[in-house]
C-alpha cells in the first residue's frame, strides 16, 4: 500500500517553496474560516451499538421463523402445493440472508476482520437473497392472481416440474445479479471511517449503469408484478360477496402495507442523502451524522421484513398453526401419543376465521 | 396528488435506493465539507495525509492535523500547498 501520510520531519520542503505571498494567502485564511473535517464518531459510535443488537436479534428472530416454515412445509407427507413451494424456497432464501448477519454485526461492532473472500461471498449471499425474496413474493403473488382473477392453476394441473422450473429460473437469474458483488466487492482499508470494511471497488463509469440493470430486474420489475397481481385480486374480491371476501381482502392488505412499512422510511433517509448528494440540501455535518444514524435504524426495519415473511405468508393460515402445534407436541413429549389429537379440537375455535382464506391460496 | 405523480415520486425513490447499495457495504463520507482553506501555516502542521477517492466520495481530500491539538483542516486540493504535498507523496512512493 502506498503512503499517503507525511509527518513534520518530512513537511521541511514546504517552507523552501514558500514565498512571500504565500505566507499572506496562509495568515488571512487561518483567521477567518477554519475548515475541520466532518467527525464521523457520533454516528458509528452509534453503528457499534445498535447494529450488533439488532442483527443479533433479526438473526435470532429470522431463523426461528423460517426455520419453523421450512420445517412444517416439509414435514407434510402430500406433495407441496406451487404456493407451498414458493414459500419454501422464501424461507430458505430469507434464512440465508439472515445467516450473514452475524457477519456484519462483527463488521460493525469492530471492522470487517474476514478478509475479502468471505467479503464477497457473503455480500453475494446477502444480495442473491434479497432479490430471490422479492422475485419469490412476485411469484406467489403470481400464483394467486392465477388461481383468483382467471380462476386457473397453471402450477397446480401442470407437471410438478414446472414449479421446479420456475424456481430454478429464480436462483440462476439472483445468481446473475449478485454475479458484480462477487466481482468487485472486497476488503478495503477505508481512510475515512480509519477501518477496514467490505466494500465495493467499483469503476466509476460502469457503477450507475450496472446498478439501473439491477434495480430493474431485481427489484422494480417483481415490485410491479405483485402490484399489478395484487390489484387485480382486490378488484375481484370487491364484487364478489361473503365473509370470504373481507377476511381474504385483509390479508392481501396486510402484506402490502407491511412490505411498504418495512421499507418506506428507509427509501425517505435515502432520498434526503440523495437531496444532498446532489446539492439541493446544503451539506452539513450534523445533519449528516443524523443521516447516518437513521439509515441505520430504517435499514434494520426493511431487514426485518425477512423476519416477518413467515408470520405473514405462513402463520396466518390456519391449516399451518396447526401442524405447527402438532409438531411441536410431538417435539415436546414424543411419548405421549394422544396429545397430538389435540390441535384437531381446536379446529372450531378462533383459528378457522382465516381457513378458507388459506385454502383458497390466499 | 395525482396518483400517477405518486407513483412517479415512489419509483425515483427506490431508484435513489437501489443506486445507493445497501448500508451494509458502508463507505466513509467525504470528510470535508466545501472547498477548504488555501494554506495552513507550515510551523503548525503535525501531519498531513491525503486521501482518494472512493465508493462514496469521489473527491480527492488533503486533511491537515495541526500541532498541539488545535485541531483538523481540510485542505484546498487544488490550492498551491496542496499540490506540493500532493506531488512530494508521489515522489515518495515511485
Amino acid at each position: 500500500m502506498s503512503k499517503q501520510v507525511l509527518d513534520a520531519s518530512d513537511l521541511a520542503f514546504l517552507l523552501e517553496n514558500c514565498s512571500s505571498s504565500y505566507y499572506y494567502e496562509e495568515n488571512e485564511t487561518d483567521s477567518c474560516c477554519a475548515s475541520p473535517p466532518c467527525p464521523q464518531d457520533v454516528s458509528l459510535n452509534f453503528d457499534r451499538a445498535f447494529l450488533p443488537a439488532l442483527y443479533g436479534l433479526l438473526f435470532l428472530l429470522g431463523l426461528l421463523g423460517n426455520g419453523a416454515v421450512a420445517t412444517v412445509l416439509l414435514s407434510q407427507r402430500a406433495a407441496l402445493s406451487s404456493t407451498d413451494t414458493f414459500l419454501l424456497h422464501l424461507a430458505v432464501a430469507d434464512s440465508l440472508l439472515v445467516l450473514t448477519l452475524p457477519l456484519w454485526a462483527v463488521d460493525a461492532a469492530v471492522q470487517w476482520v474476514f478478509g475479502s473472500g468471505l467479503c464477497k461471498v457473503a455480500g453475494a449471499l446477502f444480495n442473491i437473497n434479497f432479490y430471490a425474496g422479492a422475485l419469490l413474493l412476485a411469484c406467489i403473488s403470481f400464483d394467486r392472481y392465477l388461481s383468483i382473477v382467471h380462476a386457473t392453476q397453471l402450477y397446480r394441473r401442470g407437471p410438478p416440474t414446472r414449479v421446479a422450473l420456475t424456481c430454478i429460473v429464480v436462483w440462476g437469474l439472483c445468481l446473475l445479479f449478485a454475479l458484480p458483488e462477487l466481482i468487485f466487492l472486497s476488503a478495503h482499508h477505508d481512510k475515512r471511517l480509519n477501518a477496514t470494511h467490505c466494500q465495493y471497488s467499483f469503476p466509476q463509469v460502469g457503477r450507475t449503469a450496472l446498478r439501473m440493470l439491477q434495480l430493474v430486474a431485481g427489484f422494480l420489475l417483481p415490485l410491479l408484478v405483485m402490484a399489478y397481481c395484487y390489484a387485480r385480486i382486490l378488484a375481484v374480491l370487491l364484487v364478489s360477496r361473503g365473509r370470504r371476501r373481507l377476511r381474504a381482502m385483509r390479508l392481501v392488505v396486510v402484506v402490502v402495507v407491511a412490505f411498504a412499512l418495512c421499507w418506506t422510511p428507509y427509501h425517505l433517509v435515502v432520498l434526503v442523502d440523495t437531496l444532498m448528494d446532489l446539492g439541493a440540501l446544503a451539506r452539513n455535518c450534523g445533519r449528516e451524522s443524523h443521516v447516518d444514524v437513521a439509515k441505520s435504524v430504517t435499514s434494520g426495519l426493511g431487514y426485518m421484513h425477512c423476519c416477518l415473511n413467515p408470520l405473514l405468508y405462513a402463520f396466518v393460515g390456519v391449516k399451518f398453526r396447526e401442524r405447527m402445534w402438532v409438531l411441536l407436541m410431538r417435539l415436546g413429549c414424543p411419548d405421549h401419543r394422544r396429545n397430538q389429537q389435540q390441535p384437531s379440537s381446536y379446529r372450531d375455535s378462533s383459528w378457522s376465521e382465516t381457513t378458507e382464506a388459506s385454502y383458497s391460496g390466499l | 396528488m395525482s396518483m400517477k405523480g405518486m407513483a412517479i415520486a415512489l419509483a425515483l425513490l427506490l431508484c435513489a435506493t437501489i443506486l445507493q447499495g445497501f448500508p451494509m457495504f458502508k463507505a466513509g463520507r467525504c470528510l470535508c465539507i466545501g472547498p477548504g482553506v488555501k494554506a495552513v501555516k507550515v510551523a503548525d502542521i503535525e501531519k498531513a495525509s491525503i486521501i482518494y477517492p472512493s465508493y462514496n466520495c469521489d473527491k480527492l481530500e488533503v486533511i491537515i492535523i495541526l500541532k498541539a491539538n488545535k485541531g483538523q483542516r481540510c485542505l484546498n486540493p487544488k490550492s498551491k500547498q496542496a499540490n506540493l504535498i500532493i506531488k512530494k507523496l508521489q515522489r515518495m512512493n515511485f
